[in-house]
């Protein structure tokens, strides 16, 4: 047997992420005491160090290396660069909260740059085996971060009940990646693919079962309905820091897997899989839009937000369609951006010994702190999909590639959705600008360089707004 | 210079007007105004319309369509804006900050409706559109303290963006018949059939963006909700912007439409409805300007039952009514506020005989309210003869629809004159005497003026329309027609008697009871179908949220049986595969063991039973595996459910079995859950025997493991054999864990028992 060292070049930001992970786990160790900073700027140099790698090794071709198991290519790369980009805010957002509150600072950004590196790796992912490794190593440590808080009840129950939906979530997908192994006898996407060509009839059912399996699978990382039930009691039970965490990058990472595994994998049973993901799409928006409206606790609503933006971006998705596809890439990534000031808001208006967590904490925030009223007015705004924010362009992206498809019931639809998600968007706004606050002081928790990361933030929203073709032109050419 | 960047000058002067307030800034706004009204009728040429690239990748960009029909409009926004702003500050003189404020709003709304008039993108004019709803819905929650303004703005931002997002869709679907976001191109476009079936749907969905806007039947309770707003909004947002937006977008998809069917019959049914339902509305109403709202519904209605026509006439009629309906209501409008100003109520009976006080106050009421009543002297005489006369020279007169839209122009003629008639009324008691004549009287004294201006120029009214007209309908000859046809004549003549006799009828009416007709509570069952939504949402909430892990795990493994079963139906049949049947005996003995155990299981509440059920069936499993030869999987099946067993047991120690109880209904959903799942599962398993395993490997192992590794156990053999790195690396990882459990227990355990001693 003779064994041929793979090209390990196309991995090298992956391999650079462990690196650095670990130099950061022993410097929290060993050196943490005498530069209590320390772990924190590692952390942040790992991330702007792997973002400068992936972006050198973007190329206009694709690359398989790892015996077909791994891949990098234009979506990869994109989508692995907001993944890191997205980790770099989290981080400046979460400072000040994880110090103040005693979760344990190193433990904190090792485990978010383990999941980080897990993500990285199931973007990359190109055989079955490679992408359950990926999503292993994101899942697990995402357990243990919602569980830092150790004393808080709630923190506890939020993690295990993650626990037991990922593991089911993993039980079934695994189940799904088998069948679909079994039929076609190959675990390399590529393969598969192929085989699929010339698979005979009477496999059809078994692999159109694991293909619900596999949707199933991909539905629950993503947090769509009806496989939704732990987001909202994660994003309420988990520490803010976290919650801002779990909300964002993971999701990317999900669309990824959906990606390979649907896109990729299975083009040709692209009619079934349509049919699984409009169901998926049409119950999130539902859920999603329905539940929102009568939540009190800020984490909660924006949780429900989040499955229904799910159901959104799966409209892309399930139109199998290029630009459907593009679309829906766009629409994660905007999302991801939007949910990171969000989430990040709720983080860095959390001071000391207080939560900034129900609606009702933000009434009046407009007289309390106007710039921040006017960052989280723009996030609320373009999630809500008012023109000419961000968020209206990835809407219209999914709708018309809806309409493309020939699916304008579906589109009129998810837009009356979208009306009652407007309703609760804009009470955010009502209470932020037309409601007298309940404490008079002013918010001065932010520190200078949360401050400014967050107006990027939002800003960077409104600039994507009026020329989405920056990012728009990049989906378009990945697929 | 460029169109696009005088836009975004416009939006710029909005943000310096929120900003402070100068005689330098007032300059800049008439200035900026007027530079647009002398260029929509043609004075001055000062602008250049290349698109400016938005989103090349969607092929969005900022082109303008300039014909006579947005000419039109953006002097009807221009010249009107100018005279409101002129309003406006004499208004609110007396708090600055408050001005300041309603001056950009009205700036900033000003601006996106030209951008909407002029904007040849879809997408461009949807963005418009939207920004029209939103600063439409800041002036009018403008007075934030109001609870009734609340609610009424929020009605109108609810109800409009509604409409225009269903609107978004039909502009896509329009997209994606015409590849190209171009009005100008989609209508120069020569269609298909395909196409023309397509069209339809477009129609559909953007119709419903039109009457929600336009506020056409059953939406048309925002605009009433809105007379809320401060006067000069509600002068600006009833005649001539806002409300026409819908309007606007009619006429100039009016080419493209025209030749359906549906086109005709939808908009000659819901401005039937609108008018007849507003006009009688209007009549019941003692609220001054809810009698206009009213009336600016009817007006409404009215245009859209002239746009489905496509004749010339017809056209003609209703570019003529547009603006004059325009300048008319802008005035009747202004007046309600000076009014209100002065006297702090809009009840018709409190003002009565304000007319006989001052006679501006006098002349502009006859005027205005005369111009919307048609009386015969003015040009609303005119236009509603022109109006007729474009109902009679339809293909198809329907005396139906003809009796109903005069009868509605009765009954808005009677609530003009019930206007006049309190106007000029002795008072029942001295109101308080107006100290000095108000400035705010100015703005509709032009308007007033501009009225008498066209009545005397009636004639030459052809110049000005008919760019307009060319625009709608590019076919038309005919130029402006001489409204002499004796019948129309004769049915205007009609209508102003009707009209008194209709307000005759009315005093009857009223002295013998106080029913208000035509009055539709449509808010309320708005405001009912929001609350219904939100009791929706609640009880979703209940059903889904803060649930048991259980409860979860049900509602996943149902929806997964439902997918695949759906897999199964829809196109998949159900591959039935014979089994084969060896040992008859013996399976049935075992399976109806197993049946037995799990109806038990089922059936039985007591956690025990249950258990010793669970147990049971783990031990009949492993019976069939014996069965079939399998005597190691046996093995492995019953270890590992006596192992399972003990564990539960040793865990029940420390619970309360008798807590642990579930009801009888729960029971029979997993019952049904369990059934289903397992069914599906059945015939997955079937399915699997299709496949042919490739025995490749397998021979492999079976032929070699005795002679290269001397081993007869063939599962040994693999394990440390053919494959000992694998199995070397797996014990490496037990080792490294087991190493880092136990230095984490062995912590543990240390500092337990440190403050262990430290409690003693």
């Amino acid at each position: 047997m003779n064994f041929v060292i793979p090209d390990v070049v196309p991995a090298i930001p992956e391999i650079f992420m462990l690196a650095m992970t670990c130099i950061v786990l022993l410097s929290g160790l060993f050196l943490q005491r005498r530069y209590p900073s320390l772990p924190y700027m590692l952390s942040l140099l790992a991330l702007v160090g792997a973002v400068v790698l992936t972006v050198a090794l973007y190329k206009h071709t694709t690359e398989i290396t790892f015996h077909n198991s791994y891949i990098i290519d234009h979506i990869g790369s994109i989508l692995k660069v907001t993944i890191l980009g997205t980790c770099f805010f989290v981080f400046l957002y979460c400072r000040r909260y994880v110090a103040d509150r005693n979760i344990l600072n190193t433990e904190f950004y090792v485990l978010c740059l383990f999941s980080v590196l897990g993500m990285m790796v199931l973007v990359s992912a190109y055989s079955f085996i490679s992408l359950y490794l990926g999503l292993e190593i994101f899942s697990l440590p995402l357990y243990a971060l919602i569980a830092l808080q150790r004393d808080a009840a709630r923190s506890a129950e939020a993690a295990m009940k993650y626990f037991i939906m990922g593991a089911v979530a993993s039980g079934m997908l695994l189940y799904g990646l088998s069948m679909i192994y079994g039929a076609t006898k190959s675990v390399d996407i590529a393969v598969v693919s192929q085989v699929l060509t010339s698979v005979p009839a009477s496999q059809n059912l078994i692999l159109v079962f694991g293909l619900v399996f596999v949707v199933v699978g991909v539905a629950f990382k993503l947090g769509g309905a009806p496989f939704h039930m732990w987001v909202p009691d994660v994003y309420e039970g988990a520490p803010s820091a976290v919650t801002l965490f779990i909300a964002t990058a993971p999701k990317i990472a999900a669309f990824a897997m959906a990606v390979r595994l649907l896109v990729d994998m299975m083009p040709l049973y692209q009619v079934e899989w349509q049919h699984m993901l409009i169901v998926v799409a049409l119950v999130s928006m539902a859920i999603g839009n329905f539940v929102a409206i009568v939540q009190t606790n800020l984490k909660r609503m924006l949780a429900y937000s989040s499955i229904a933006h799910m159901g959104y971006m799966s409209l892309g998705l399930l139109s199998g369609n290029a630009q459907g596809y593009s679309a829906a890439s766009f629409y994660i990534i905007v999302y991801t951006i939007m949910s990171l000031g969000a989430f990040g808001m709720v983080t860095i208006l959390s001071g000391k010994g207080f939560e900034m967590e129900t609606i009702n904490d933000y009434k009046g925030l407009n007289s309390r702190n106007p710039w921040l009223a006017f960052i989280m007015l723009l996030l609320m705004f373009s999630m809500a999909g008012v023109p000419p924010i961000a968020g209206f362009f990835a809407k219209l992206g999914v709708i018309e590639s809806l309409v493309e498809a020939h699916l304008v019931w579906l589109a009129v639809l998810a837009l009356v959705f979208a009306i009652i998600g407007a309703y609760y968007y804009l009470r955010v706004v009502k209470v932020m600008y037309f409601d007298a606050p309940e404490h008079q002081s002013r918010i001065d928790t932010t520190s200078m360089d949360t401050r400014i990361a967050i107006s990027a933030n939002g800003l960077f929203i409104l600039v994507l707004g009026i020329f989405p073709g920056i990012i728009f032109n990049l989906c378009k050419a990945a697929f | 210079m460029n169109i696009s960047c005088y836009l975004l000058i416009g939006f710029v002067l909005s943000a310096i007007l929120a900003w402070r307030r100068s005689p330098i800034t007032s300059v800049l706004l008439y200035t900026y105004w007027a530079i647009l009204l002398l260029w929509s009728i043609k004075v001055i040429a000062p602008f250049t319309t290349v698109p400016i690239m938005w989103v090349p990748s969607l092929d969005i960009q900022f082109s303008y369509h300039l014909d006579g029909l947005s000419k039109l409009f953006t002097a009807l926004i221009s010249g009107i804006g100018i005279i409101v702003f002129l309003f406006t500050k004499i208004y609110s003189q007396a708090d600055p900050a408050k001005y300041k404020r309603l001056a950009a709003l009205l700036q900033l709304f000003a601006v996106s409706m030209l951008g909407l008039v002029l904007a040849d993108n879809l997408i461009a004019l949807f963005v418009f559109w939207e920004l029209t709803s939103i600063s439409s819905y800041l002036l009018i929650q403008f007075n934030t303290a109001s609870h009734a303004s609340n609610q009424a703005a929020f009605n109108s931002l609810f109800i409009s963006v509604l409409g225009s997002l269903v609107m978004l869709v039909g502009f896509i679907e329009l997209h994606s018949l015409f590849a190209t976001w171009e009005i100008s191109q989609i209508m120069s476009h020569s269609m298909t059939i395909g196409q023309q079936q397509n069209l339809h749907l477009c129609l559909w969905l953007i119709l419903a963006g039109v009457i929600t806007k336009s506020a056409q039947f059953p939406f048309y309770f925002w605009l009433t909700g809105a007379m809320q707003a401060p006067a000069p909004v509600s002068a600006y947002l009833h005649s001539a912007t806002m409300v026409n937006a819908g309007i606007y977008l009619l006429a100039r998809f009016h080419p493209l439409f025209h030749s359906l069917e549906l086109w005709y019959c939808a908009l000659t049914a819901i401005g039937t409805i609108t008018m007849v339902l507003a006009s009688l509305a209007s009549l019941f109403q003692d609220d001054l300007k809810a009698v206009l709202a009213y009336s600016t519904v009817f007006a409404l209605g009215a245009m859209v039952y002239l746009l489905g026509g496509s004749n010339a006439v017809t056209i003609e009629a209703f570019s003529i009514f547009l603006v004059f309906h325009a300048i008319y209501k802008a005035g009747a409008f202004m007046l309600a506020g000076v009014l209100e100003k002065r006297y702090h109520t809009r009840e018709l009976q409190q003002l009565a005989g304000i007319g006989r006080r001052n006679w501006l106050f006098a002349l502009i009421a006859i005027v205005t309210f005369g111009a919307m009543a048609g009386l015969p002297p003015f040009f609303g005489f005119t236009v509603k003869e022109m109006i007729f006369k474009a109902k009679l020279s339809t293909d198809t007169v329907s005396y139906v629809l003809m009796t109903v839209s005069i009868l509605s122009s009765m009954l808005i003629a009677a609530a003009s004159f019930r206007c006049l008639f309190y106007f000029f009324k002795r008072p029942a008691a001295e109101i308080k005497s107006p100290s000095k004549l108000s400035l705010g009287l100015v703005s509709p004294l032009i308007l007033a003026t501009l009225i008498i201006i066209i009545t005397l120029i009636s004639q030459d009214m052809g110049i000005i329309i008919s760019p307009t007209v060319k625009a709608i309908l590019p076919t038309s000859t005919a130029s402006y027609l001489d409204p002499n046809s004796s019948a129309s004549y004769l049915l205007s003549l009609m209508t102003v008697f009707g009209g008194i006799v209709c307000l005759l009828l009315y005093i009857l009416l009223r002295k013998f009871s106080k029913v208000k007709f035509g009055h539709i509570p449509l808010d309320k069952y708005f405001e009912a179908s929001l609350t219904l939504v939100l009791q929706l949402g609640r009880q979703l909430t209940r059903l889904t949220q803060g649930q048991t892990i259980t409860n979860h795990l049900r509602i996943i493994v149902s929806s997964i049986a439902v997918l695949l079963l759906a897999t199964i139906i829809s196109g998949h049949l159900i591959q039935v595969h014979a089994v084969a049947n060896h040992q008859a005996t013996s399976n049935l003995l075992i399976c109806s063991l197993l049946i037995m155990c799990s109806l038990s299981l089922l059936l039985s509440c007591r956690f025990l039973y249950n258990l010793i059920s669970l147990s049971l069936l783990g031990l009949g499993l492993s019976l069939f595996f014996v069965t079939k030869g399998a005597v190691d999987v046996a093995i492995a099946q019953l270890l590992v459910e006596v192992l399972s067993v003990i564990i539960l047991l040793l865990v029940l120690r420390r619970v309360d079995l008798k807590a642990v109880k579930t009801n009888k209904s729960n029971r029979i959903i997993n019952g049904v859950i369990a059934l289903l799942f397992g069914m599906v599962v059945t015939e997955l398993m079937l399915a699997t025997r299709s496949i042919n395993v490739d025995a490749k490997l397998q021979n492999y192992y079976i032929d070699n493991s005795l002679l290269l590794a001397h081993g007869r156990n063939i599962v040994n053999v693999i394990l440390v054999d053919f494959r000992s790195l694998d199995t070397f690396a797996e014990a490496i990882v037990i080792v490294a864990t087991a190493i880092g459990v136990s230095l984490l227990l062995k912590q543990v355990l240390t500092t337990r028992g440190q403050s262990h001693v430290d409690n003693t």
